[in-house]
């Protein structure tokens, strides 16, 4: 389903939310930072403009494609991931901050989402959720 | 010591025109166009006719152009080491 529609179109309204959570998170440059259900990666440009090496991971291959070759025609260096929000792929420990704009929150399963996001050893997890 | 912190903020949509607003989400939204490309045409069509009634109804706007307010949770979380 999300590959439908357009989301190029549909994301630049969205990525002021993803600057004022990049913002709130204090991003380093240096920190590991994963972006879950990235999207074409508004927050993950937003971390890595801050100097972060950032993992993005999406379900949606279309998202990817999009993530891509956005991030290449921004000249950011973002490792895009296929990846399940309910299983993540990725070792515990492995990043200092998990984050995710309007992405996570549509998995099916929230509880399994939130262990996953917080699997790490002691992680700062972020998510931004749209009320309601 | 682990914490949870959540702050509401708010965000608008602004388009030129209701018109233009409906013709931007039913183009660029994909569970919108899930539902476009699953329900038959006439019910489609009823469900349109309700969208675009709430968008009206949430419009702020009232100088003819569609300004739509939403609220969302900016949510902070840190585990203990």
């Amino acid at each position: 389903m999300w590959s439908l529609g357009d989301y190029n179109e549909l994301a630049p309204r969205l990525e002021p939310c993803a600057i004022g959570l990049a913002d709130a998170c204090d991003i380093a440059p240096g920190m590991e930072v994963l972006d879950v259900a990235a999207g074409n990666g508004n927050f993950a440009i937003a971390a890595a403009g801050r100097g972060a090496h950032v993992t993005a991971s999406d379900w949606t291959p279309r998202m990817l494609e999009l993530g891509r070759d956005r991030t290449a025609s921004e000249g950011l260096e973002i490792e895009w991931i296929e990846a399940n929000a309910e299983a993540l792929p990725f070792g515990p420990g492995r990043f200092d901050l998990v984050a995710s704009t309007f992405g996570a929150m549509f998995a099916p399963r929230p509880d399994r989402v939130a262990s996953e996001l917080f699997r790490g050893r002691d992680p700062i997890a972020i998510q931004v959720g749209r009320p309601g | 010591m682990s914490s949870i912190d959540a702050e509401v903020r708010t965000s608008d949509f602004q388009f030129a025109s209701l018109a233009e607003g409906w013709e931007f989400w039913e183009r660029t939204n994909a569970p919108q166009a899930a539902m476009k490309s699953m329900f038959p045409p006439a019910a489609y069509s009823a469900i349109v006719q309700r969208e675009v009634a709430l968008m009206r109804d949430l419009n702020s706007a009232n100088d003819g152009t569609l300004r739509l307010s939403w609220d969302w949770l900016l949510v902070r979380a840190r585990k203990a080491s």
